[in-house]
């Protein structure tokens, strides 16, 4: 900021009383204490039942670990005001690596083509038990959670791996070797945006969470045939690529996690990017926010249907269907679909109404635009959700693929000598666990928080409504890691 | 929103999540909220605590640091300016001599 748009007179315009005294924070650290101390006293079970398996090992109750985080987002929110004082993420910045081999493409598509065929072969005619079955942990494991681990590490990996995109691009490669060449007869309506993909990965977490029949591999295997077709009727309309980003639901959501990592592959060069600076260069489509909330939302959902407050209200619900005549199945997964909608709702008002906050700093930017202008910061708390809340998951049911792999029908094959291999439960402990769920959480929101600092720096003139600002979304991010870390606690009570 | 409004929605919504905590007995819910819930209670109430130190910091780290600026003419050293080459002879030759120039660093 120039000194022309600081406040007036040379100080701030602060509206409260006169100069903290010193030993006024030390006082706050006691008091803070008391009262933590006196909570302790008042539920003398709260400090054992900090709910995580295992976690006796943890020097104190789970929930100061909240507290903990609240602090360091704190401190990060004091750093990131003093000492980062002008935007650095809003323009581009990378660096070419080295050209990208042009035979590594389609052989990645190879091997998405291949792994489609064996989900959908092992789905029919494998057994029809899900941990025999090569088709449940790969797709809810391997798919759902490893996919999002490794764009974010790597890049958009998945564009390459792609079954429906290499599918298309090899028909569209044959047609042009046979002289036929056309182009999508559709343009893409704009309008339309990154909804499919909200759509989709609304269906795919309903399928997941709720439906009952969600492991049986036939359903599964029908699904996936269903998506391919789907997905290469959707190329065939509007273009391989204008497809995969906004109407592929897998595509769509990998390609935004991807935006987090430090690598990008354009026009077969292999680029370094600087950290953060592709999310804040997302390009707000419609759908773009109720993309973000969603990824966190189906998250949250998963963890509180296992926690208590959901097992304490839920069967109310469900019995509210019941005595309108639907069965026990039907009654259980309407209600869990309003759980889900009721978790999507509470998320998108806690963002809501940081954003609200952020508008009563100044009224020069309206509601909509500061909700669409602060979307990106989400993405790392979406990913921060999605790793904290399947880590174990993943490395735990993770290890399965490893005699799947050799035994994908369950019919007592060994096609890599891999079929006798069993999950070492003690490859990681749960201790640990709750650390890389804790620093991932911690992790992804201090991310957030320096993206939300970095877009305030760029769009206020004066630097106290920026700072103003950034306490809205200080709080958003305390709020969503605090509620990050009841459900990781809760879901183990 | 007045500021009775606010304080009265900062009760609403704490005495909301006290009741939820104690009806599904998860009072430990409380205890991970409460971070949360004491950073927005001052917000909603247009308080930003701790703002007037924190942009005391900033503007502190935005002012020029000593010895980068530029020099006031106190610190420079003086220097008087000795005439050479053609100025040199003009100041002999002449009758009166040419106007000295300004002192410089």
């Amino acid at each position: 900021m120039s000194s022309q748009e600081r406040p007036r007179g040379g100080g701030f315009p602060i509206r409260r009383g006169g100069r903290r005294r010193r030993g006024h924070g030390v006082r706050v650290v006691g008091s803070l204490a008391a009262v933590l101390l006196g909570l302790e006293a008042a539920w003398p079970e709260l400090a054992s039942a900090h709910g995580i398996s295992g976690l006796a090992s943890l020097p104190v109750p789970a929930w100061l670990f909240a507290w903990a985080a609240a602090i360091v987002l704190v401190v990060s929110f004091v750093a990131l005001s003093t000492l980062w004082s002008s935007p650095r993420l809003q323009e581009r910045h990378v660096r070419a690596l080295g050209r990208v081999p042009a035979a590594l493409t389609p052989l990645c598509g190879l091997i998405g083509v291949a792994l489609f065929a064996l989900v959908v072969y092992a789905g029919y005619e494998g057994v029809p038990y899900y941990t025999a079955n090569f088709d449940p942990t790969f797709i809810y494991v391997i798919f759902w959670v490893g996919v999002p681990v490794a764009s974010v590490l790597t890049g958009d990996s998945f564009s390459a791996f792609s079954p429906w995109r290499a599918t298309a691009r090899a028909i569209c490669w044959a047609a042009r070797r046979l002289g036929v060449t056309r182009t999508a007869p559709l343009d893409y309506p704009a309008w339309l945006g990154r909804w499919p993909v909200v759509g989709g990965l609304l269906a795919f977490g309903w399928l997941e969470l709720i439906y009952h029949d969600h492991d049986n591999p036939v359903t599964l295997a029908s699904l996936a045939l269903a998506y391919f077709t789907l997905m290469l009727a959707g190329m065939a309309l509007f273009g391989i690529e204008a497809w995969t980003e906004r109407g592929d639901a897998f595509g769509g959501y990998f390609n935004l996690l991807s935006r987090l990592a430090l690598f990008e592959v354009r026009d077969r060069v292999l680029y370094l990017r600087r950290p953060l600076s592709a999310i804040a260069d997302l390009e707000l489509e419609p759908g773009t926010l109720a993309l973000i909330l969603t990824i966190i939302g189906v998250t949250t959902f998963d963890g509180a249907s296992n926690g208590v407050v959901w097992n304490t209200i839920g069967p109310h619900v469900q019995s509210v269907f019941s005595g309108l005549g639907l069965g026990p199945t039907p009654a259980d997964e309407l209600s869990d679909s309003i759980g889900l909608l009721i978790t999507l709702a509470v998320v998108s008002a806690f963002y809501a109404l940081g954003v609200r906050g952020i508008q009563s700093v100044s009224r020069r930017f309206p509601y909509r635009r500061l909700l669409a202008g602060f979307a990106h910061t989400l993405v790392p708390i979406g990913f921060a959700y999605v790793l904290a809340h399947y880590f174990s998951l993943l490395v735990w049911q993770g290890q399965a693929i490893g005699y799947l792999a050799s035994n994908p029908l369950g019919r007592n094959a060994n096609l890599f000598g891999t079929a006798h291999w069993h999950i070492n439960y003690n490859f990681i402990d749960s201790t640990a666990i709750w650390y890389v769920q804790v620093g991932a959480l911690v992790l992804g929101h201090v991310a957030g928080l320096t993206l939300a600092h970095d877009r305030a720096l760029g769009v206020y003139r004066s630097k106290l409504d920026a700072v103003r600002s950034q306490y809205w979304m200080l709080a958003v991010m305390v709020t969503f890691t605090c509620l990050g870390l009841w459900l990781l606690s809760d879901v183990n009570t | 929103m007045s500021r009775r409004a606010r304080v009265l929605v900062v009760l609403l919504v704490g005495s909301l999540v006290l009741a939820s905590a104690v009806a599904s007995a998860n009072a430990s819910m409380l205890l991970y909220l409460l971070p949360a819930l004491a950073l927005a209670a001052p917000l909603i109430l247009r308080r930003y605590p701790g703002e007037r130190r924190l942009l005391a910091l900033i503007a502190g780290r935005s002012r020029p640091r000593r010895g980068l600026g530029a020099r006031t003419p106190s610190s420079a050293p003086l220097r008087t300016p000795v005439p050479r080459g053609g100025l040199l002879i003009a100041c002999s030759l002449a009758v009166r001599p040419p106007p000295r120039p300004p002192i410089t660093s």
